[in-house]
């Protein structure tokens, strides 16, 4: 896990900043100096909310077990309306655009918002219908059984034709070849469980060869196999039946995914907009 | 006549064989299997099926309203109750015992084979019988011996197997008394096994076993068990007649024939899952992650990890799919697309059980502290979020922040309680039950034990479906009180739960995650006790993974040894360290502090050695995996070539990865981490979580090199060259993770490892056997070249990461240990090496403009290549006698 680096590396730089009094002198001067062009005289004036102060008292109390004094809560509701003055004035200062934390966030609530509770779950037909269009990512794959004898390390081609001649005339597969630890024999296998072993030269080969007869030699990443594929199931599209939890579960996330979609465009319909041609850019429009 | 139409349609449904209904071919799914016959009265099967694999079945009053009854002739009489029977020609089936269907063959191809009946069956030696008095207390170390009788009576006796491979000429427990396994057992009665009135064989009761990990063989052609006696055991006995009256058989029980009165019988807990396709008693090789963060961890979610990786996306990653991690634009997406070039067979989540309550709460709007400032300030995010809520660990005693969880912690628990529903569910979805066995999902989260910021870590992986709620360092601060909580709300407490604990990055203990010690325990009895709780609990140890090397470091103290060049590997502190000495330091979390020989597997694994001498048992018998510790949700990831890093915006830059490190120092010195190797039967939770608790795993840092190791005193020098290497090598000796068997007339142990480069990856260079023993009391180490070429000449040309000389494609060598003493303990393992290729760093600074590249792409002390390996599990040796 990553916890308490006690000091964060990055935070020295910006602590030396804080530390030079004549920049924050001047950054605060001409922040005032700003807000007080752009604040309206309304906006100064604070109510604190009831439901604020509500929150507050229990916030203290969820923290420390007892509700505030009349005193402390004089204290929470001054700290709350020094944060509210700062809020305003940063708003004013337009602080918040450009900062691409708050945009996140506020994006983020913006899609949450637009999400909304999980979709009901949806009838079979349009499942079914879900289903067809991704019916590559549901699909069961062709599998095989196949037993295989390796040549050896550094067994070349015609060693190993001769050691499939062998085979083909009934030698016990355990007996012959060198010993190949990942195993022998391997049951209902994809092309992609066969090239986690073999490589995927092997699988792709291994797929394609006859079934009941001995045949090779077929090239991995370790030199030459004899192949005996005693078994294939092709593969077959999917049936709902047997994906419907999978498919339920996608669609309702595509769902998700095409109202957030759907909201943004709704939103965005709402808007002229323009880019700015900076000079450097070559496809500028104004849309 | 649509009476009659009625009635007809009506028969038709009763008579038809219900769909559900299909023969179990899990032998595990069975409380008795029966290969000829079954004939009982008064039967009570509380959990698991009845079969008679080809004969009949004859029961009357069967209670096993549970159970699917399944033999070619069935018949019942009296009142019985099953779920369903399945038989050819049955008699006596009514409406609380049905006929479901038809009877299609035999239950299992081959019982003997399935139950892992040893062919050939090992020889006693009638010249070493064991004779334990009424009232006396015997443990017995692993070995072969003569007829055991176990006296009984009003001050019965007690034999307790300390673990390992046991062959027996015959067993008798007499009236009373008891045979106790105390560690994972193998029993091989040659003759007849008796069970006396009141006698009990199972595992100890005070220990952490289930009845499953004592595993008895019986080749005699009797075995009865009286009233009231108890076999708590795994018994395969295909050639015997089993009878038993007024008994308890807790356990998977395969007999010949059976005669059973009043007995009771039940199967241990089996999750529904389809027998596998792929499935191989000489074991396949399947490769996983099990150390795996997603946006649930507290750090992952202040590292922006949250854009999307879920549980479910880190097991759709596993499996192949793609996930978009770091940087973000501006709408909060990921930028950065990765997907595994090959999915795992199966992998973790393992989110840190403190804070998910708090996350949870912290991010929830509308939860009860969602508007206090401390969730506002997490929120916020990034480093500082991190640390607000990882500080709380560091803390004596470790307390959670009561302005997000309340003075008495109830919101976050609550909260957590959700979480852990979500962290089960997304397991559950991605875990293959069909018979193509594609993928396994364990329930698991990390403990994170952080005593003095010294990382004391461990992942907790559940066997099953069935599980506590998690255990977290706020309310265990030891690890100790982890296990303890462990074995009460799982192993001990609910039903069919199972766990083990993966201790991980001892390399930032200061010394304290493998250290000698047992609190609170004043005599050597209890030691044994702790140590016995700690082996049974933590089978195995991950060797490497994110932040660097656990395997061995030179230079430290306590280790007589030449230096091992091959331990200079992903270190996460450099040289010069303060060396701890025998003594433990603080603040290894974030690489201050003093590093000790026992942070490091091979130091742990010689203290191991000696704490054995001492007390019997061995508390470090570590098996080894590696895995990644991403906390982006990318298990697997582990490729140098493309890796993105693991901890979200925090390392989600090459400027970010390849820098001194933010969050946490470290930076260019971080790794990609490795994978867990396991052999097992087939790719589901009972067999992957099997071959974790005897060990027959081994780590990769990252490439998947297939590697079997082997050892024995009758295994032959030229197993190298039989293309049946692996049976023989399983019916002469030991696989990875086990301990030597008795020695016998050979003067040395024979070692056989034989290891396959990645299909995808960089040829092999050479294998080494890594011996360590204790001699006169001093822990010393030695290693062994055993195949291949160190001197192979193999380069990669560093600006172009292109590789140049020659390499393996399979290494293959057997090494028999000249200097093996029999009065010395020792434990060996095996390293394969990869010829060396570009490290991680080496790829992400030849991407860069040279005028961007930071001071780190030139630092000399920075490794420019790195030799990919793979660690097995060890094969120890313990003198016998020591009692």
């Amino acid at each position: 896990m990553d916890v308490a680096d006690l000091v964060p590396a990055g935070s020295v730089a910006m602590t030396r900043w804080l530390r030079e009094p004549l920049l924050h002198f001047a950054v605060l001067a001409a922040a005032l100096l700003a807000v007080e062009r752009r604040l309206a005289p309304e906006a100064r004036r604070i109510v604190v909310p009831a439901e604020v102060v509500r929150g507050l008292r229990q916030d203290h109390l969820r923290r420390t077990g007892m509700p505030p004094t009349p005193a402390e809560e004089a204290g929470l509701v001054e700290r709350w309306v020094d944060d509210e003055v700062l809020v305003r004035e940063a708003l004013a200062l337009g602080l918040d655009r450009g900062d691409v934390i708050v945009r996140r966030r506020l994006v983020q609530k913006m899609e949450i918002l637009a999400e909304g509770p999980d979709a009901p779950a949806p009838s079979d037909a349009v499942l079914a219908e879900y289903l067809a269009r991704h019916a590559e990512r549901y699909a069961t794959p062709a599998r095989v059984s196949l037993t295989q004898v390796w040549a050896g390390p550094g067994v070349d081609a015609a060693a190993a034709r001769a050691l499939r001649a062998r085979l083909a005339a009934g030698t016990d597969p355990a007996a012959v070849g060198a010993p190949f630890v990942a195993g022998r024999s391997f049951a209902r296998r994809s092309e992609q469980e066969l090239a986690d072993v073999f490589g995927a030269d092997f699988a792709a080969a291994a797929m394609g060869l006859p079934v009941g007869e001995w045949a090779g030699p077929v090239r991995s990443s370790y030199g030459f196999h004899l192949v005996l594929v005693r078994e294939r199931q092709p593969g077959y599209p999917p049936v709902l039946d047997e994906v419907r939890a999978a498919v339920t579960r996608d669609w309702q996330e595509e769902e998700r995914a095409a109202r957030v979609r759907a909201a943004r465009a709704a939103l965005r319909a709402r808007y002229a907009v323009a880019v700015e041609d900076d000079g450097e850019s070559g496809q500028v429009a104004a849309r | 006549m649509p009476l009659g139409r009625a009635t007809l349609v009506l028969l038709a449904v009763l008579a038809a064989p219900a769909s559900a209904a299909t023969v179990d071919r899990r032998l595990d799914a069975y409380a008795l299997l029966a290969t000829e016959s079954l004939r009982a009265r008064a039967l009570r099967v509380e959990r698991g099926d009845v079969a008679v694999d080809a004969g009949a079945l004859l029961a009357s009053e069967l209670d096993a309203p549970g159970s699917q009854v399944v033999a070619r002739a069935v018949r019942l009489r009296g009142a019985s109750r099953c779920a369903a029977v399945i038989g050819d020609a049955v008699a006596g089936t009514g409406p609380s015992c049905p006929l479901a269907a038809r009877a299609a063959g035999a239950v299992l191809p081959d019982v003997a084979d399935a139950c892992g009946y040893p062919a050939p069956f090992p020889a006693c030696d009638r010249a070493r019988p064991v004779t334990v008095a009424a009232g006396a207390l015997r443990a017995l170390a692993p070995g072969v011996y003569g007829a055991i009788t176990v006296r009984g009576g009003r001050r019965a006796g007690v034999l307790a197997l300390t673990g390992g491979r046991y062959v027996f000429c015959g067993l008798r427990v007499l009236r009373g008394a008891r045979v106790l396994a105390r560690a994972p057992v193998e029993v091989d009665v040659a003759g007849e096994a008796l069970l006396d009135r009141g006698a009990v064989v199972g595992p100890a009761e005070d220990v952490a076993l289930e009845a499953g990990d004592v595993r008895l063989f019986a080749g005699g052609a009797r075995l009865r068990v009286a009233p009231r006696a108890q076999l708590r055991a795994r018994l395969c006995a295909p050639h015997a007649a089993l009878t038993a009256d007024g008994a308890t058989l807790a356990g998977v029980v395969v007999a010949r024939r059976m005669r059973l009165v009043r007995a009771l019988a039940t199967a241990p807990y089996l999750e529904p899952h389809a027998a596998c396709a792929q499935h191989d008693r000489l074991r396949n090789v399947y490769f996983g992650d099990l150390h795996v963060h997603t946006a649930l961890s507290f750090d992952a979610y202040a590292f922006d990890v949250r854009t999307r990786t879920t549980p479910e996306q880190a097991y759709r990653f596993a499996r192949g799919e793609p996930v978009a991690l770091p940087p973000l634009d501006a709408n909060g997406a990921g930028t950065q697309i990765v997907r595994l070039a090959r999915p795992l067979d199966f992998t973790a989540v393992t989110d840190h059980s403190e804070f998910l309550g708090e996350v949870e709460t912290c991010v929830t709007p509308g939860s009860p502290t969602y508007a206090s400032a401390s969730c506002q300030s997490y929120r916020a995010g990034s480093n500082a979020a991190a640390t607000q809520l990882g500080v709380r660990l560091a803390l004596t005693p470790p307390s959670r922040d009561p302005a997000i969880c309340g003075a008495d912690g109830h919101v976050c628990l609550q909260a957590a309680g959700a979480v852990w529903q979500r962290v089960q569910e997304a397991a559950e979805q991605a875990y293959d039950r069909s018979a193509a066995c594609a993928f396994t999902t364990f329930i698991a989260y990390e403990y994170t034990g952080t005593q003095a910021v010294s990382t004391l870590h461990r992942n907790v992986i559940f066997r099953t479906d069935r599980v506590p709620a998690p255990t977290t360092f706020f309310e265990q601060p030891t690890p100790q009180g982890l296990w303890a909580e462990l074995r009460s709300t799982c192993i001990a407490g609910l039903d069919g739960c199972d766990v083990l604990a993966i201790p991980h990055n001892s390399n930032e203990s200061n010394g304290k995650m493998f250290l000698v010690e047992y609190p609170g325990a004043s005599d050597v009895d209890q030691q044994r006790t702790a140590a016995e709780l700690r082996a049974a609990m933590e089978p195995v140890v991950e060797i490497y993974q994110h932040k660097g090397d656990s395997e061995c470091m030179n230079g430290l103290s306590g280790v007589i040894g030449a230096p091992d060049e091959l331990c200079d590997f992903e270190k996460r502190r450099r040289p010069p360290v303060p060396d701890c000495g025998g003594g433990t330091g603080a603040g290894g979390t974030i690489t201050a502090g003093c590093v000790s020989r026992l942070d490091f597997v091979r130091g742990a694994l010689l203290a191991g050695l000696s704490e054995a001498a001492r007390l019997g048992v061995n508390p470090y018998r570590l098996g080894i995996v590696a895995s990644t510790d991403t906390h982006n949700g990318t298990p697997g990831k582990t490729d140098e070539a493309t890796w993105v890093g693991h901890r979200g915006t925090d390392d989600d830059t090459p400027a970010f990865r390849l820098g001194p490190g933010q969050f946490y120092p470290g930076g260019i010195l971080f790794s990609p981490g490795g994978l867990a190797g396991v052999w097992a039967e087939e790719n589901s939770r009972p067999a992957i979580f099997d071959a974790l608790r005897r060990r027959e795993v081994f780590g990769t840092s990252g490439p998947r090199i297939a590697v079997r190791f082997f050892g024995g005193f009758g295994l032959s020098a030229g197993l190298c060259k039989a293309p049946d290497l692996v049976a023989r090598a399983y019916a002469r000796g030991v696989p990875m993770g086990g301990a030597l068997p008795p020695r016998g007339r050979a003067a040395a142990p024979t070692f056989v490892v034989s290891a396959l480069r990645d299909p995808e990856g960089a040829p092999l260079q050479h294998v080494q056997i890594i011996k360590g023993w204790i001699e006169n009391g001093a822990a010393h180490e030695q290693v062994f070249e055993v195949a291949g070429d160190a001197a192979n000449g193999a380069s990669v040309d560093a600006p172009t990461c292109t590789p140049r000389g020659p390499g393996a494609d399979a290494l293959c060598g057997t090494w028999t240990d000249r200097a093996f003493r029999a009065d010395q303990p020792a434990f060996y393992y095996a390293r394969v090496l990869e010829n060396p290729t570009c490290r991680w760093s080496t790829y992400q600074c030849n991407a860069l403009a040279p005028a961007d590249r930071p001071p780190s792409c030139s630092d000399p002390s920075v490794p420019k290549t790195i030799q990919e390996r793979a660690w097995t599990s060890p094969i120890w040796y313990q003198p016998a006698a020591w009692r």
